[in-house]
């Protein structure tokens, strides 16, 4: 399938094309790259693109980047007389406008100040000083609202082509004004429009730390919508949203709060939990209509049960201790959707490290965690997203730090050209009958995939919970089944498995473990 | 002894750090570092993850790196309508005249070794590898990819690839400034001629789906008959197919429903390639009794009913340019197609009087079937065309681009009335060799700064002249308010 993907990185925006091109994308006058990951939206066929660039973009189709929010005329037009036939009293206001080289309308500023009123006695109306976007603006026409004779209501007139004319003269008559009046929802997106998303049609985002911003529907140029969460409670502020079906999750780190309704006229607010909040905006994704995130102690879901801990049970130590995880990057972390395997896979930092190295994986299916993988080959993982692979197939897709786009790849048991995935899987203690006895481990069979060659080192520790590891053991990996030599005498018995060699695949079935009891001592 | 202890689907529990080990499952483990849940036929476990590899975009182009540390990725997974990521103002050429301000001024132009870059309303260079000599005379458009010649060539010896592609990014443009090499196995004067296609026409070709393929000639390489192979990027296969008896050039090819019809010195050849077990032959079809060419050159169709194919013959400087019609009957599966009516001299349906003659090639017009671009000396085209009253008279040395809709030449603008032949395209050489072009046998290509709105392929495009190629035609008189062009685009 073909597919164009949209890169942002840290000196600027491209597009690779489905047969490998690589265009760059000039950024709008005055737009700078300010290094910080990239949210996208993408409504109506438009990408809006923020927290990487100093003010928000979108990418149109004809794949031009512009800022997001026209500027609003700042100067109001002055109405004179002139030869003409218009009889009464008008007003004017003006309206920038970007069109595209097809002429099509793509956004609309919202309305500059409106002139003073002029009364016209069958004469023609000049407007002039109509006011002039700034050099680089993405403005490419004006758009001329009046009002009819004695009204306050501005009606759209006509369009002024370009951004240099400054006086233009008419006669139009009331009744020949558009009976579409300046909409009252043509409020500019914000400056500081971030953490972006789609619901309801619309784009919904953050502004000023504690906002709800959103667009009316399938439109990029109205935003009417404003919903203060929290305002002031803490200097972080929203943290993440969830776009459900039916409700919009908005994140604190200590709330989550819920946007329902349908349009404009029945939008209500809702707090969904107190206490337990979004750490990381990286993390949110929705998957089936089940929200994901990342909490100050674990992954929770939102659901139609409400907020749930995926972690509590298995794998809280992940997230409550500092054994595994550089926990002061848990705000930077980010996930990323498998969906050929149906798993919600974050991405963060090891102990000690300050990239994102290492990743987990929730088998949604299951709910069981894998992990914590790393690569040799790809060290710092950067954002992910979904593609679709030369089947068509959904593929889960990783950008990296070194430019490069990932993806697991089927047949492949190497990271990159030649880096060797470290499979490495530690088992649970047996205690035998009972963990008081001391138990005589016997020989262990070990059942795996037959491999055309390859060796699996199987790591026995027998004794306590702290004693060291013995001698490990090889298990010929083109046999499916080995019995291995003597495990050892101990109360407990772990077994390790561990193959790191590039190119080589593994899968691990199982293992019987033999044991006789030797007493009690 | 006590019973074992049996673990099997090792790892399906995932990992668990808070249960003390008596509570622990035993498929639950500790860590599952680059591990994976595996459950395929009745074996499950836990397995090596999947190796992370680079994006590769297609099978055939590198990926490359973004560029710096990518802090965000989307993927739009429907770009039709979406513009091509390649600016769409560019010009390609290969060799000859380039111009770097839109087609205002031309200079003769060397092609360097070097890629290209984009820049709109900039003409580029394709990429490395292009030879003059081996590549086809025009090149063959073909799923929106320019193909010609690459690799290195060693006295025309060595042909490294047997074609490069620069591929369009979407329907609205031809070219790109892409240019990759297709495949590695072409060999000695290997030559692109035409694309040809074989869809599913019968059961028989299904596997190949709308999938079509390039056609290559290896022409005599080291005393070795002709020879063609046809290729498919798409499905990675080169096909061989029987050689010829002798080493005359095939000059032109067309496909039609599984069959390959070719041109190769005074004859029309087919083959039946539906089902390409080896037990095919080429079958001649006509041979052309005129004394007066040296071959028949290109080959497109002019009607679906029947089907009737259409030949140029290449001539000098003194010799006219002759349209062959082939008609074709008893064209079905499993037979073989004859033609009917004469093939002479007598069935010529034009001759023109240029110096040289590119095509014929479809024209991409339901009205307009047969293109070919000429360079003609100074004269008049012959009257021969019906009772055409008002024949041009032909600029000295100047490019055109003529097509035939069966009846008259004409330049596509006005089909209606008999003031039909006119220059579309073209100018003084000393400014612009033409949308298609050759120049001391080397490929040209076309100017494409033009700005186009649906789908490209199959139906030609009225363009606007603001945005058109130059400034006046034929002697200086205006462009029209639109105009028609014909790009070298087979209709598959």
């Amino acid at each position: 399938m073909a597919a164009y993907t949209v890169i942002v990185t840290n000196t600027g925006v491209q597009i690779l094309g489905s047969s490998g091109t690589q265009t760059t994308l000039a950024l709008p006058t005055g737009v700078t790259a300010t290094g910080l990951p990239a949210r996208f939206a993408r409504l109506n066929n438009r990408i809006i693109i923020t927290g990487c660039v100093s003010v928000p973009i979108w990418l149109g189709q004809d794949l031009q980047l512009r800022v997001l929010a026209l500027p609003t005329p700042t100067s109001a037009p002055v109405l004179t007389t002139a030869a003409g036939t218009y009889t009464g009293v008008r007003k004017a206001a003006v309206a920038f406008l970007l069109r595209d080289a097809s002429g099509n309308i793509l956004a609309e500023s919202p309305l500059g100040p409106a002139s003073a009123a002029v009364t016209f006695t069958a004469q023609g109306v000049v407007i002039g000083s109509l006011p002039v976007p700034l050099t680089g603006a993405p403005v490419t026409d004006r758009r001329v609202y009046l009002t009819t004779a004695g009204g306050a209501t501005f009606f759209l007139a006509f369009d002024v082509e370009g951004i240099t004319t400054t006086s233009v003269t008419t006669s139009i008559a009331d009744a020949a004004l558009s009976t579409v009046s300046a909409s009252v929802d043509q409020i500019a997106a914000p400056a500081d429009l971030d953490l972006i998303t789609v619901w309801k049609n619309r784009i919904f985002g953050r502004s000023q730390l504690d906002l709800v911003v959103g667009s009316t529907p399938a439109r990029i140029d109205q935003w009417p919508n404003s919903f203060p969460v929290d305002q002031g409670t803490d200097g972080v502020g929203i943290t993440g949203f969830l776009a459900r079906r039916d409700e919009l999750g908005i994140g604190r780190r200590d709330k989550v709060w819920k946007l329902t309704g349908s349009s404009e006229t029945d939008f209500a607010l809702v707090k969904e939990i107190d206490g337990k909040g979004i750490l990381a905006p990286g993390s949110c994704l929705v998957i089936r209509d089940i929200g994901y995130f990342l909490g100050d102690d674990g992954v929770y879901s939102w659901g139609p049960e409400g907020v749930k801990c995926l972690t509590d049970a298995t794998v809280r130590p992940w997230f409550t201790t500092d054994t595994y995880f550089n926990r002061a990057k848990f705000p930077n972390v980010f996930a990323g959707y498998d969906p050929v395997a149906h798993r919600y896979r974050l991405h963060l930092a090891n102990a000690g490290s300050t990239v994102l190295d290492r990743w987990v994986d929730l088998d949604i299916e299951s709910g069981k965690w894998f992990g914590p993988h790393k690569s040799a080959a790809v060290t710092d993982f950067t954002a992910a997203t979904v593609a679709p692979d030369s089947n068509s197939v959904l593929r889960a897709v990783i950008a990296a730090s070194d430019g490069y786009l990932y993806a697991p790849t089927p047949g492949s048991a190497t990271d990159g050209a030649s880096s060797a995935i470290d499979f490495d899987v530690l088992g649970k203690f047996h205690q035998g009958m009972t963990p008081d006895d001391t138990q005589i481990w016997l020989q262990a069979s070990i059942f795996t995939s037959h491999e055309s060659a390859g060796t699996l080192t199987v790591t026995p520790t027998v004794g306590d919970l702290t004693s060291s590891a013995g001698t490990p053991l090889s298990h010929d990996l083109t046999k499916e089944r080995e019995r291995l030599p003597r495990v050892g005498v101990g109360r407990l018995c772990q077994l390790r498995f561990r193959e790191n060699t590039a190119g080589q695949a593994v899968q691990l079935y199982g293992y019987e473990l033999p044991f006789v009891r030797a007493g009690r001592r | 002894m006590a019973s074992p202890i049996t673990v099997y689907g090792l790892g399906l529990g995932g990992v668990n750090l808070v249960k003390s080990p008596l509570e622990m499952d035993d498929n639950e483990v500790i860590q599952a570092q680059n591990g994976e849940p595996y459950n395929d036929r009745g074996r499950f476990g836990l397995r090596k993850r999947l190796g992370l590899q680079r994006v590769v975009p297609t099978g055939t182009v590198a990926p490359s790196s973004a560029g710096g540390s990518i802090l965000g990725t989307l993927v739009i997974d429907d770009p039709l309508g979406w513009a091509s990521p390649i600016p769409s103002e560019q010009v390609i050429i290969t060799n000859g005249y380039i111009s770097t301000d839109g087609g205002t001024t031309w200079t003769t132009y060397t092609p360097d070794t070097g890629s290209v870059s984009a820049t709109p309303n900039t003409l580029y260079n394709l990429a490395t590898g292009y030879d003059s000599t081996l590549s086809p005379q025009f090149p063959p458009v073909w799923l929106n990819g320019l193909y010609y010649m690459g690799g290195t060539v060693t006295g025309q010896v060595i042909v490294a690839s047997i074609g490069n592609a620069a591929l369009g990014q979407n329907p609205h443009q031809l070219y790109s400034r892409e240019a990759t090499r297709v495949s590695g196995t072409g060999s000695a004067n290997d030559t692109v001629i035409l694309p040809g296609v074989y869809r599913d026409y019968t059961a028989e070709t299904l596997d190949l789906g709308a999938s079509s393929w390039l056609v290559v000639q290896v022409i005599g390489s080291g005393g070795t008959n002709t020879r063609l192979s046809i290729y498919n990027p798409t499905l990675g296969v080169t096909y061989t197919l029987p050689a010829f008896s002798d080493t005359t050039a095939v000059t032109g090819s067309y496909s039609l429903g599984g069959w390959l019809f070719v041109t190769k010195g005074l004859s029309l050849f087919a083959i039946n390639l539906n089902t390409r077990d080896g037990s095919e032959t080429w079958q001649t079809l006509a041979t052309v009794s005129d004394t007066g060419i040296a071959a028949l050159t290109g080959l497109a169709a002019l009607s679906s009913n029947p089907y009737t194919l259409l030949a140029g013959s290449r001539t000098s400087s003194t010799q006219p340019v002759r349209v062959y019609a082939f008609a074709l009957t008893a064209f079905a599966l499993g037979s073989t197609p004859a033609v009917s009516g004469t093939t002479t001299a007598a069935s010529v349906v034009q001759t023109v009087n240029p110096s040289r003659i590119f095509g014929p090639f479809p024209a991409l017009s339901s009205d307009a079937r047969l293109s070919m671009v000429y360079q003609g000396t100074a004269g008049t085209f012959d009257t021969l065309i019906g009772s055409l009253a008002n024949a041009e008279t032909m600029a000295g040395a100047s490019w055109r681009i003529l097509t035939f809709d069966g009846t008259y030449f004409h330049n596509g603008v006005d089909t209606s009335s008999d003031n039909l032949i006119n220059t579309v395209w073209g100018g003084s050489s000393t400014r612009s060799p033409g949308p298609i072009a050759n120049s001391g046998g080397r490929m040209q290509t076309m100017y494409t700064r033009y700005t186009l709105s649906g789908s490209f392929l199959g139906e030609s495009r009225r363009v606007a002249p603001t945005v058109g190629w130059g400034t006046t035609i034929n002697g200086g008189s205006a462009l029209p308010d639109s105009f028609w062009v014909f790009p070298p685009v087979l209709l598959f």
